[in-house]
């Protein structure tokens, strides 16, 4: 039978002591080690200590698993035409690398069943303020978004389960006013162009091709289905999502301004010009 | 009875490294940074010198929507006349946030080269300028309407040494009763130098600015 070894009180009650002081050293060891290295979570620490005794190199904000930064870049043009007539009309062009403003809204899914919608702005802030049609000066209201900075990317935390870049969820600034334009037959006269309708600088809504049951491209619009943006799934954690439009921005002319006729329905389905979202994921 | 002691020490140590590695979102003693580091890197927290880029994370921890404002300053040569002369050109982004679940933080990549970089238009005056906008109502579709409170919480300064290229820098937004909007914002920095120079994972990134170099974009 196991008896328990006989000890004088005394030395008991130093081993007692001995081991309550070796606990407590690894204990504060234990703590100061991990308080050095950023190792104890703020929210933990608070819980434990007053905030006032808080030492500041504890002080940290809890980090995510990892990162997957959204780009979305205007790598679209002017076209030629479009250029002369804006210099033409007082804008600075002289930027070599003047891209079209573009604003674009990306649907984001996580992995806790949230979501968000992340909106991107890109390109130059130029617009036409002014313009004098038949002796009357119309004013373009700019929008906020035109002067805003260039928002071309946004980072989520992970996990992301999925990237939507809707197709009518893309537009483009047209920088100058246009017109619908009819022809009238007058008589002794002969055909005249009349402005029918006169729109300032806007953003616009691209819009995808019309194709038939077949895939057949029924209406030539400003995207071709296979050009738009492909939904993105299941992204691992830290991957980088870049999307950008290339293209060009092009108007056709009515008398020197810019616009269309309006029976020319194929002239104003493919307004104001060609495009393609080119998506990347690394 | 000391069978019992030994019993009970080994449950609780077993139930102590299951809440610690457990890794959740929040409630854990360990800071992932610090789980990261000691199991040798996953994926980087910090943009890293290389990749010539800041990351600015706004975190809301409260129960509103919160529209985050901003702003960075940088140098920039402006030509005045014959003479070049060095101005202070500031950007404001306003990024918006949300208090469900993974929605709850956004982050903005910028340039290095930044001289100042806090909340609110101006920042000069964090005391007075709006920094957030505190919204009543969450939704994915919601434009985030509410009202403004400074943040109350001076610009992070390159210059002071608060931090440097390639560092994340983070505001975070918490609820705190007895200040105006009852919301008060920290501000953190994750140092660069503090994380892993290998990843198991993606390098983030570095091929952010990969790619970026690739379809020539700035940022």
């Amino acid at each position: 039978m196991f008896q328990k070894p006989f000890l004088p009180r005394h030395l008991l009650f130093v081993g007692r002591a001995l081991r309550a002081g070796v606990r407590s050293a690894v204990l504060v060891g234990l703590g100061l080690a991990l308080a050095g290295c950023d190792a104890l979570n703020p929210a933990f620490v608070e819980v434990m200590l007053p905030a006032e005794r808080i030492p500041s190199q504890v002080q940290a904000a809890d980090n995510p698993r990892g990162h997957v930064p959204i780009f979305f870049v205007s790598n679209a043009r002017f076209d030629g035409a479009l250029l002369q007539y804006m210099a033409a009309q007082g804008l600075d062009v002289s930027d070599a690398n003047l891209r079209p403003r573009v604003r674009v809204q990306a649907n984001v899914e996580f992995s806790d069943g949230s979501a968000r919608v992340m909106e991107f702005l890109d390109g130059a802030q130029i617009s036409q303020s002014a313009t004098v049609v038949e002796g009357e000066a119309e004013v373009a209201v700019i929008p906020p978004d035109l002067n805003r900075p260039s928002l071309n990317n946004q980072v989520t935390q992970c996990d992301v389960v999925s990237v939507l870049v809707a197709p009518n969820a893309i537009e483009v600034y047209i920088p100058v006013f246009w017109g619908e334009f009819e022809q009238v037959d007058i008589q002794d006269v002969g055909i005249e162009i009349r402005l029918r309708e006169l729109y300032p600088p806007q953003f616009y809504v691209l819009q995808l091709d019309e194709v038939d049951a077949r895939g057949d491209t029924v209406t030539l619009r400003n995207i071709g289905v296979r050009d738009a943006a492909g939904p993105i799934l299941d992204l691992t954690c830290g991957s980088v999502v870049l999307y950008s439009l290339e293209g060009t921005l092009q108007m056709s002319f009515v008398s020197g301004f810019p616009g269309y006729f309006t029976e020319n329905e194929a002239a104003i389905a493919a307004f104001p010009g060609r495009f393609a979202v080119k998506t990347q994921v690394r | 009875m000391l069978r019992i002691r030994a019993c009970l020490t080994v449950v609780l140590l077993a139930a102590s490294a299951g809440w610690t590695s457990g890794c959740g979102e929040n409630a854990y003693i360990l800071n992932r940074s610090f789980v990261n580091y000691t199991q040798g890197g996953v994926f980087p927290l910090a943009p890293g010198q290389s990749s010539g880029f800041n990351l600015i994370r706004l975190v809301n921890l409260t129960d509103n929507p919160v529209q985050f404002i901003v702003t960075v300053e940088r140098f920039v040569v402006a030509q005045e006349g014959e003479e070049e002369t060095t101005q202070v050109e500031t950007q404001t982004y306003q990024l918006d946030t949300f208090p469900n679940g993974l929605t709850n933080e956004v982050g903005l990549l910028v340039n290095c080269g930044s001289i100042r970089i806090g909340l609110g238009e101006n920042l000069n005056f964090p005391q007075d300028e709006p920094g957030l906008y505190v919204g009543v109502s969450a939704g994915t579709d919601e434009i985030i309407a509410g009202f403004g409170v400074p943040a109350r919480v001076n610009p992070l300064d390159a210059r002071a040494g608060n931090y440097g290229c390639g560092d994340t820098l983070i505001f975070q937004a918490a609820r705190q009763d007895g200040v105006p909007g009852n919301i008060a914002v920290k501000s953190y920095v994750l140092p660069a130098a503090s994380q892993p120079t290998e990843y198991s994972g993606p390098d983030t990134f570095n091929n952010a600015r990969s790619l970026l170099n690739r379809v020539g974009g700035g940022s």
